[in-house]
């Protein structure tokens, strides 16, 4: 960041411009009430060299997961990223806001856009992918919503109850308004049932694989049951999953979407991150937010441009396909880098390594005396469930302050007749070491 | 390109022929020149019913994408998919085979222009 100096003369020249006595004076639009009256506790100024000292103190209380082992998971993943991703993002030509509206003048921007739609129709197995939006949960919704636009005269949605409790939240908030019928499709064992996928005038069948309890759906009963409806198959994925899972474009889906950022993002504070959303070339005309397409320029030079723009809010206005999304294109990109720098084989490799330490943690879990898979017959990718003798609370306190571990997610936060239902993410991040201590601790709880 | 004196018109640029009860709806000559380049086409499906005013389906070209207006209630009894595949077609003889959908209706809205009044609504709008 530059270096913006804040002198005393600074703050008189620039008063004197807009004609003001003092700073006072901006804020006399606020009503006095609003207004905060004392004295900010923050102590007496430090001299720098005493207050970065101090700063010091405080951030040594931080604790993250680079700190400690992680268990959790629950829709935030960490995978391994090289350092790579980091250095090549930094490059100031990528920090812009700057929509890449003008071919002529943003080729560079463009063609990372047409590289990132490029590897995730390759993933996900579609055919057509936009250059992502906000998150995982808006990804879904634009969807749901793409399948209400293509299935015109369909009013409602089935929504199974294994996508992620706040995509479910956010689906809520976009329908509620609209005159769309929004049915929750229950669980049972852990997995949607292809029974339940019933019912007329239905657009879309909306689900999640491996879904938020880390069971793996049957994409393809799911998606053929989707279309006895004559409905479209909206399947959210981890994409990271996809290395050793069947692309769902290979098993019937007709959107596949979902968060990004366990591909070269980290969970940070809880984002940024990005969603993706992949479909069919029939249905482009129904993407919302921007595609880059090939094309050539007047020279016959290969280019880039935004096309299907005529769709969009800045040309279309409310009728546009969307009008509550943009591109993540940063963290887009750093997936890009990821996927580049894995390679096909690292990224398969990287599958393997987060299936085999999960299925080894969670045979090291279910073989505690007291212990259970909570969905035994269920596959599972890198997370599952599983029934504990002591509530996960009391599990993930003791790990945490005893042991310097951080447990799975507590079911009972969501239900509180799951409180002994515990949530386990095991990736790549996290080593047979690391799942023998866990096991290792909790035998000295029993 | 001329406009035909026995259609009627909307302010939106569509035309209907009125035949008994079958009202015949396209787009005008003026609308498909201004937009240029057609590349899509999206109509109802026969049985759908249109009313009065409101979408009946939407019309892109390389400029924008229009919503096409129906200038009449009733049922969709035609729809020119044929078109779908060959835009050009809507350019070319807007009046006759770039014809757009049938609707049998049995009432026709009061509003809609005659020639000379949609000609100067053209000339107004230029």
């Amino acid at each position: 960041m530059t270096y913006v100096q804040n002198t005393e003369q600074n703050q008189a020249d620039m008063l004197a411009a807009i004609g003001m006595a003092s700073t006072d004076e901006l804020w006399k639009v606020i009503p006095e009430d609003c207004l905060f009256d004392g004295s900010l506790d923050v102590g007496p100024a430090l001299t720098e060299d005493s207050l970065v000292r101090h700063m010091r103190e405080i951030a040594k209380r931080n604790v993250t997961a680079d700190d400690m082992p992680s268990f959790l998971g629950a829709g935030a993943y960490r995978h391994f990223c090289p350092a790579l991703v980091d250095n090549l993002v930094s490059r100031t030509e990528f920090w812009t806001a700057y929509t890449p509206y003008q071919p002529e003048a943003s080729q560079g921007t463009l063609t990372t856009i047409y590289e990132f739609q490029t590897l995730m129709c390759r993933i996900t197995g579609m055919e057509v992918s936009n250059a992502s939006v906000y998150d995982g949960a808006t990804a879904v919704i634009e969807g749901v919503m793409l399948a209400l636009r293509a299935k015109r005269k369909a009013k409602r949605v089935l929504v199974s109850k294994g996508l992620h409790p706040d995509t479910l939240a956010v689906l809520h908030t976009y329908l509620k308004h609209l005159d769309i019928d929004v049915v929750e499709v229950d669980l049972v064992d852990g997995a949607t049932p292809t029974e339940a996928i019933s019912g007329d005038a239905v657009a879309a069948v909306a689900f999640q694989s491996p879904n938020f309890y880390g069971v793996l759906e049957d994409v393809t009963a799911l998606s053929a049951a989707a279309h006895e409806l004559e409905a479209l198959s909206v399947v959210s994925v981890d994409p990271i999953s996809l290395s050793v899972i069947e692309a769902p474009g290979k098993q019937g889906a007709d959107v596949v979407c979902g968060e990004g950022t366990p591909m070269g993002n980290e969970p940070w504070y809880g984002g940024p991150g990005f969603g993706f959303l992949c479909s069919k070339m029939d249905m482009v005309r129904q993407m919302p937010a921007r595609i880059a397409g090939e094309t050539t320029d007047d020279d016959g030079n290969r280019a880039v441009v935004l096309t299907f723009q005529t769709r969009e809010q800045h040309i279309r206005r409310k009728k546009a396909t969307s009008n509550i999304c943009t591109s993540q294109q940063l963290m887009a990109l750093r997936a890009t880098i990821w996927a580049s720098l894995l390679g096909k084989q690292g990224f398969a490799d990287l599958g393997k390594t987060n299936l085999s330490r999960a299925h080894y943690a969670a045979k090291r879990l279910a073989e505690l005396p007291g212990w259970s898979l909570t969905y035994p017959e269920r596959s599972f990718f890198k997370e599952f469930c599983v029934t504990t003798p002591l509530p996960a609370a009391e599990l993930n306190d003791r790990l945490l302050k005893e042991h310097g571990i951080l447990g799975g997610f507590d079911l009972g936060r969501l239900d509180e007749k799951r409180k002994n239902d515990w949530l386990v993410s095991v990736t790549d991040l996290v080593t047979r070491e690391d799942i023998d201590r866990l096991v290792d601790a909790l035998q000295g709880m029993a | 390109m001329s406009n035909p004196s026995d259609l009627k018109y909307t302010e939106s640029h569509e035309w209907v022929r009125i035949d008994g009860e079958t009202a015949t709806i396209g787009i005008t000559a003026h609308a498909a020149a201004s937009l240029s380049d057609l590349v899509f086409l999206e109509l109802p499906d026969v049985g759908d019913t249109v009313s009065s005013g409101d979408s009946f389906g939407e019309i892109e070209s390389v400029k924008a994408v229009s919503d096409l207006k129906s200038p009449v209630n009733g049922e969709v009894t035609g729809s020119n998919h044929a078109l779908e595949d060959d835009l050009k077609v809507i350019n070319a003889d807007p009046y006759g085979d770039g014809w757009l959908i049938k609707v049998t209706t049995s009432e026709i809205p009061g509003g809609l222009m005659d020639v000379s009044a949609y000609e100067q609504h053209v000339a107004a709008e230029a």
